[in-house]
């Protein structure tokens, strides 16, 4: 499975579904967080 | 509710449903981790509380992160200048405190921080997500096998949400469960 899909849980009826991310959905991925060494 | 002291061998119905069904952390979900995860309809008028457990099996990527987004009918909310938090870790080498925030600049939280391909686990505890009276808070506690962390703040703007994201910054796979609690009242 790439990291371009998604699986989308429904926590009231247990339905379950897979599906790509759109391209706006990838343009919003987020992107490793750097940290402050103190 | 006053703690209760059992001296009968056998439970009634009514000492059950009072101090037995009311217990503090209540089931309400579980569900299969992936690379990208969303929940919706966790989060409920029947508790203020939740508690999520999140059991990172095995994750690709090395040193990366893990994030949470809130939702709304299916569909992430909000944007930088929403999202703030501020936490601090420790490796177990010892090799040095590390503390970091972030001051509303990205649109999500981080829960957790892997320091390689190895378990990992967050506990987050979510405040109010679905009042739109008052902001939702969070607190995440994370351990894998390098350190130990801990991590918490704010959505900045009184909003109701009903499911959440749980997303891997980097890397292409991760797997594990996500297990969802409410915490009841009364």
């Amino acid at each position: 499975m790439s990291n371009h899909t998604i699986t989308i849980h429904d926590a009231q009826t247990g339905e379950t579904i897979t599906r790509e991310l759109t391209a706006e959905e990838i343009a919003e991925l987020p992107e490793v967080l750097d940290v402050v060494e103190s | 509710m006053a703690v209760k002291t059992f001296t009968s061998a056998t439970l009634s119905s009514a000492d059950t449903n009072t101090y037995l069904a009311n217990a503090g952390l209540v089931y309400i979900s579980e569900h299969t981790l992936s690379i990208n995860t969303q929940i919706n309809n966790c989060f409920t008028n029947t508790y203020r509380n939740y508690r999520v457990i999140v059991n990172i099996d095995a994750h690709s990527g090395g040193a990366i992160n893990t994030l949470v987004r809130l939702s709304s009918g299916g569909t992430p909310v909000g944007s930088s200048g929403n999202y703030y938090y501020s936490g601090a870790e420790q490796a177990y080498s010892s090799a040095g405190f590390v503390t970091y925030g972030n001051n509303g600049t990205i649109s999500y939280w981080l829960t957790g921080r892997l320091n390689g391909n190895t378990p990992a686990q967050f506990i987050m505890d979510v405040l109010n997500p679905q009042l739109s009276t008052v902001s939702t808070f969070y607190k995440s506690q994370y351990v894998d096998q390098a350190y130990s962390g801990t991590v918490g703040g704010m959505y900045l703007a009184n909003t109701s949400f009903d499911g959440f994201q749980v997303l891997l910054a980097g890397g292409t796979s991760m797997s594990g469960k996500v297990y969802v609690y409410g915490n009841r009242t009364a």
